[in-house]
C-alpha cells in the first residue's frame, strides 16, 4: 500500500466512486434521528423560559445531542438538519393552557432522509477554515511569516500574498484560497471530515510548526494530482 | 371604587385556549381561539378605558391577565380639558391666566377630589364634540370654562 493511497475510496461501491458523492457524518446523524416525533402538551405548554412557542430546533435539540454525542454541530449544520423536518397537524389541534389538554394530533415529521451534494458542498471545509481564526490575530511582528508562505505555496493561487511581511494579509489570503478550493471543488475532496481537517492542519502548522500537519497537507496536495476524488489521507500523527 | 376602576373591572380577558396550525415553513402557529375584544358602549370615558386595555398570558396563573393603564387614561382626560380651555378661552393669552396655571400645576393623580369633575367634563366635551374646535363662542366650551372656574374656586388651596 502506498503513502498516497486513498483507503476509503477503495472501500466505496462503484456507484459512489463514479458519482463522487460527498461522505458526511451529517447524513449519518440525520439517519439516526427519528422519522416521527409525537408532540405532547408538555412540549407546548408555556414555562418560565418559553412563551408558547415550539420550534423544530427545540424538539430536535435533545435527539441531536444524543445521536451526535461529542461532535458539536455548527449553526449551519444544525439548520440543515432542522430543515429536514416539519410539523404535521391532524384534526383541529387546540391547547387549553388552563387544563393542559391538547386536542388533535401534532407530529414532527422527517421530510428528507439524506442530504444532497448541493446542500453539503457549501459546508465543506468550513469548520477548519473557522479554526484558523481571525487574520488580525497574525498582525503582530512575531507572526511565523515563513510558515505562512509555505502554506501559501502549497495551496497555490495567491502568489502575491507571499511577497509582503504582513502575517494578517497572508492568513487572510490562506483563508480566501481555502474558500475558493472548496467552493469550486478544485481538490475534489469528497469527505466532509477530511475537508475540515485541512484548516486544522494549517492552523497546527502555523502556530506550532508541527511537521505532521505540514506532511498531511502536502500528502493531500500531492493526491490532488491523481485526478481522482479524495476521501481519506493516511495521516501522520 | 372610583369610576375608572369600575369601568375597568367590567372588561374581561380571552380564554387561554389556542388553535394550533402548521405554517408553510413547517413551524407551528398559535392563535387564541376566541380573542376577547372589549366593546365600546358609546360612553367616551369607557372608550378611553377600552383603548387602554391590554392582555397578556401569565404563565404562572395560566390565564390571560388584563392590563389597563388607568393613570394614562386619566392623564388624557385632564389634557383634553386643558386643551379645550386653551383653544376656546376668550382671553388673549390663556396660558398666562391663573386658571391655566392652576390647571397646569395640579397633580395628575387619579382619585383626587377633582377626578370626578374632570371625568364628567371630559364626557361632556366629547359628547358635545368640542375637543378639537377653537371656537371661542361655542356655548358648550363656555360652559366648560365656567365649570373650571368654579372648580378652581372650590378646590384651589
Amino acid at each position: 500500500m502506498g503513502v498516497f493511497d486513498d483507503d476509503k475510496l477503495g472501500q466505496l461501491d462503484w456507484m459512489s466512486q463514479m458519482t463522487e458523492t460527498i461522505d458526511s457524518d451529517l447524513n449519518a446523524t440525520l439517519a439516526k434521528l427519528p422519522d416521527r416525533v409525537a408532540i405532547t402538551a408538555v412540549d407546548i405548554l408555556p414555562t418560565r423560559n418559553s412563551y408558547l412557542s415550539l420550534s423544530v430546533g427545540s424538539i430536535l435539540e435533545d435527539y441531536i445531542e444524543r445521536v451526535s454525542k461529542n461532535v458539536s454541530l455548527s449553526w449551519e449544520e444544525d439548520n440543515l438538519l432542522q430543515a429536514c423536518y416539519a410539523f404535521e397537524v391532524v384534526g383541529d389541534a387546540e391547547i387549553d393552557i388552563k387544563t393542559g389538554v391538547l386536542s388533535g394530533k401534532i407530529t414532527l415529521v422527517k421530510l428528507k432522509q439524506t442530504f444532497s451534494d448541493e446542500e453539503l458542498q457549501p459546508l465543506m471545509g468550513k469548520k477548519g477554515i473557522a479554526a484558523i481564526g481571525r487574520s488580525s490575530d497574525y498582525g503582530h511582528a512575531d507572526a511565523p511569516i515563513d510558515r505562512l508562505n509555505e502554506i501559501l505555496e502549497i495551496l497555490g493561487g495567491r502568489k502575491e500574498a507571499m511577497n509582503g511581511r504582513s502575517g494578517k494579509k497572508k492568513v487572510a489570503a490562506i483563508k480566501e484560497r481555502l474558500v475558493e478550493i472548496f467552493k469550486t471543488n478544485e481538490w475534489r475532496i469528497r469527505d466532509m471530515a477530511l475537508s475540515n481537517k485541512v484548516g486544522f492542519w494549517i492552523k497546527g502548522y502555523i502556530d506550532s510548526g508541527n511537521l505532521c500537519n505540514l506532511v498531511n497537507l502536502t500528502k493531500l496536495k500531492v493526491m490532488t494530482h491523481n485526478n481522482m476524488p479524495i476521501y481519506s489521507v493516511k495521516e501522520e500523527v | 371604587m372610583s369610576e375608572l376602576n369600575d369601568i375597568a373591572s367590567t372588561l374581561g380577558t380571552s380564554e387561554p385556549i389556542f388553535k394550533i396550525t402548521a405554517e408553510r415553513d413547517g413551524q407551528l402557529n398559535f392563535k387564541v381561539k376566541q380573542q376577547y375584544v372589549p366593546t365600546k358602549t358609546g360612553d367616551p370615558v369607557q372608550a378611553l378605558i377600552v383603548e387602554a386595555w391590554r392582555e397578556s398570558l401569565d404563565v404562572y396563573t395560566k390565564r390571560f391577565e388584563k392590563h389597563i393603564n388607568i393613570e394614562s387614561a386619566y392623564s388624557t382626560i385632564v389634557d383634553t380639558v386643558q386643551k379645550v380651555f386653551v383653544n376656546c378661552s376668550p382671553l388673549k393669552n390663556p396660558k398666562q391666566s391663573t386658571l391655566y396655571k392652576w390647571l397646569n400645576g395640579m397633580p395628575l393623580r387619579y382619585n383626587g377630589p377633582l377626578s370626578p369633575g374632570f371625568i364628567a367634563l371630559y364626557r361632556y366635551i366629547v359628547n358635545c364634540n368640542i375637543q378639537g374646535t377653537g371656537n371661542k363662542n361655542n356655548p358648550h366650551a363656555k360652559n366648560v370654562i365656567a365649570i373650571l372656574e368654579l372648580m378652581k374656586e372650590k378646590y384651589e388651596v
